[in-house]
């Protein structure tokens, strides 16, 4: 048995004997490094969900006014509210430009259970090139349906993964949405019209998991018949009344609500208040003919170029390269993962410095045990690399179970995590900030263990001796 | 192994600056075997010349040749190696490393010092069957009694075989026979040629005066 053996097992002994303070330093380590893993992989993840969601729409059109990343969070994330409105107009004028492949409305008002209600088309959930989990009338013999939203049913609703394990919701159960984004409790259930679940979306770990997605003439038709009953019940004579519409949730409903909404509109064109209201109405409110944003799928990064200059300075709308505006929202993101790995680090740091503290006062309570071993002949520089051994296998320890438990730990919660960060985690993929952080934690154990090797080499064990 | 200590002179300096002589102009020739008791109150420095004879401390002034070699000139590394070569140590109280059994106490600090010889694991054991503690073995110090620890530490320096042995108040607060085990080792060494200086008030050792003897009274003066 060689010097370095023997010294390798006393200090294994000696942390093994320090139980509780050896596993408590181990702990806090192991514990620093797994909020590094958390944040480092949950930031990797979200910014995959977003790239992945980016680069089938190429170009994002919304209203003038609107910024790049709120469009982007909006209509692609659907982590934010729109900003305003454009006319639905505009998707037809898109869809004439030469190099679109295909021009998505998004038209987003409401939520149910936070989830939120995405007006769209059948082309956007085809675009997503995911299968079906379940439907109305699944069976062997029926394959899944090629449309499940058109204008033909507005009440039609598909929703997202994550949304139907939350919400309870399955096919065949009907919802009525809430107005607004979040789900506040001041906002107003839409009992204007009922959505129907006909098909729920296999998982896809992306932003589409928690979303609920009807066909965008349904948010109209809902609006034209909300604002149309508020009008009335507001400002005509007849307190209270209640227009009645015919149940049909077809291109037809939709054509009645439009008309009933005019007629109301027209009926008050005396009543200034009226004006005024339906006006503050018209900026936010998604009745017929307008839109949150439109999806565009184009041939090249030419033509994405090209539009992007053309319908930012005309036709009352911005248009958002995704790409640009995602890699800013990620250096945003970077920014942000700065932030907390700094604090990350400081806790580290701190773990390391009570560490360090607990290490020293032990050195001293050591001091008649190592002066034991210069009396027997052992030299200071084998009892300095005795201690140096303990510090370093003490961070080694502590940085091996943060790194493995850590992993360990994120695999076990990722349903959860997911669930709460609407992204997919990957539990056994090692960031940037994890490597930064076991880099880290090991130079700082190096330079421990030399201070405390120093300390150890100066310390005058003589005196312990001289006590006996 | 003869020691011969000519003109020793330390002092130490107190937190607050003053200078306290301990040892003043002290001279000893000691021949090769010797068993030297060592007398003295507390503080009259007996520790104090084990720790200079032992190279843990070097004088402020003399000769101390132990051997034919003057420690007092040797670098701190080489009164290292004098050291575990041929120091043995038996304090009062605290002779062994908390995070080994008593088996591990015997051999593992030799390891550590450099003393590499074959079975020593093996020859540990049976020294410590010999003093009464096969069954303790695999025992941490805190499971010993007072006197087991110091029958675990006289077992390391059988083992070890130093040629000189400094005890320092060895038997303090064991009992009658754990005492009767430490003087038997301690005498056992000295029939081996070990030279031994020993310190105590124990008056176990009083059949031992006789031999030969040093009064630290007056800081050896």
């Amino acid at each position: 048995m060689n010097k370095f053996t023997v010294i390798f097992s006393l200090s294994v002994r000696y942390l093994k004997n320090r139980g509780i303070a050896t596993i408590l330093s181990i702990a806090a380590i192991a514990l620093s490094l797994f909020m590094l893993i958390v944040v480092g992989s949950a930031t990797f993840s979200i910014a995959r969900a977003a790239t992945d969601s980016s680069v089938k729409y190429p170009l994002i059109v919304g209203p003038d006014g609107s910024s790049g990343v709120r469009l982007l969070l909006s209509s692609l994330l659907y982590l934010d509210s729109p900003s305003g409105l454009l006319d639905a107009g505009v998707v037809d004028k898109l869809e004439a430009e030469p190099g679109v492949i295909a021009a998505v409305p998004i038209a987003r008002a409401d939520n149910y259970m936070t989830a939120p209600i995405v007006g769209t088309t059948q082309g956007f959930i085809d675009s997503l090139g995911v299968p079906l989990l379940d439907w109305i009338g699944k069976s062997e013999e029926k394959p899944q349906p090629k449309t499940v939203l058109s204008d033909s049913s507005l009440s039609n609703a598909v929703i997202g993964f994550r949304t139907a394990n939350r919400t309870g919701l399955r096919v065949g159960d009907s919802f009525n949405g809430m107005h607004g984004m979040t789900g506040e409790a001041s906002a107003h259930k839409h009992k204007e019209m009922s959505y129907r679940v006909v098909a729920i979306l296999s998982p896809t770990n992306s932003p589409q998991d928690d979303a609920i997605f009807s066909h965008y003439k349904s948010v109209w038709l809902i609006h034209n018949r909300h604002l149309a009953n508020g009008l009335q019940k507001k400002f005509t004579k007849e307190e209270h009344a209640k227009i009645t519409y015919k149940k049909e949730d077809d291109t037809a409903g939709l054509k009645d609500a439009a008309t009933t909404l005019k007629q109301v509109r027209d009926s008050l064109e005396n009543n200034e208040k009226a004006q005024k209201f339906a006006l503050s109405k018209d900026k936010f409110m998604l009745t017929s003919g307008k839109l949150s944003a439109i999806l565009i799928q184009t041939s090249s990064p030419a033509v994405t170029g090209r539009l992007e200059r053309k319908y930012s300075s005309a036709h009352g709308t911005i248009a958002v390269d995704t790409g640009r505006t995602l890699k800013r929202l990620i250096n945003y993101m970077n920014k942000a993962e700065s932030s907390v790995s700094y604090f990350n680090y400081l806790m580290l740091l701190s773990v390391l410095m009570l560490i360090f503290v607990t290490l020293i006062m032990s050195l001293r309570e050591r001091k008649k045990e190592l002066a034991l071993l210069r009396s027997i002949g052992v030299g200071k520089k084998v009892i300095s690399m005795m201690i140096m051994s303990e510090t370093l296998m003490l961070v080694i320890f502590g940085v091996a179970v943060g790194v493995v438990a850590g992993h360990a730990m994120l695999w076990y919660i990722k349903p959860y995590l997911d669930l709460a960060l609407g992204t997919n985690i990957e539990p056994f993929m090692i960031s940037k900030m994890e490597i930064n952080g076991v880099i880290s934690t090991l130079l700082s154990g190096v330079v421990l263990s030399l201070i405390m090797s120093y300390s150890v080499y100066r310390m005058n064990l003589v005196e312990e001796i001289a006590k006996g | 192994m003869k020691i011969d200590i000519e003109r020793l002179s330390h002092a130490f300096v107190s937190a607050d600056g003053d200078e306290k002589k301990v040892i003043k102009d002290f001279s000893l020739a000691i021949p090769s075997g010797a068993l030297v008791r060592v007398l003295g109150r507390s503080g009259t420095g007996k520790s104090t010349l084990f720790n200079i004879v032992s190279g843990m401390i070097v004088p402020n002034s003399g000769v101390v040749k132990v051997g034919d070699v003057d420690i007092t000139t040797l670098s701190e590394s080489a009164r290292d190696l004098f050291r575990s070569k041929s120091v043995g140590y038996i304090f009062q109280t605290f002779n062994l490393l908390p995070s080994l059994s008593a088996l591990e106490n015997v051999y593992v600090p030799l390891l550590l010092a450099g003393h590499e010889t074959e079975n020593m694991k093996k020859k540990a054991g049976e020294l410590l069957k010999q003093l009464g503690l096969g069954a303790h073995q695999t025992h941490f110090p805190w499971e010993l009694s007072v006197g087991q620890r110091q029958r675990v530490a006289v077992a390391r320096i059988l083992l070890q075989r130093p040629a000189l042995l400094i005890a320092d108040e060895p038997t303090a607060s064991l009992d009658k026979d754990s005492s009767q085990d430490v003087k038997n080792a301690i005498i056992e060494m000295h029939k081996q040629g070990s030279t031994i200086l020993l310190a105590s008030h124990d008056p176990i050792f009083d059949d031992m005066v006789g031999e030969f003897s040093c009064n630290m009274e007056k800081g050896g003066e």
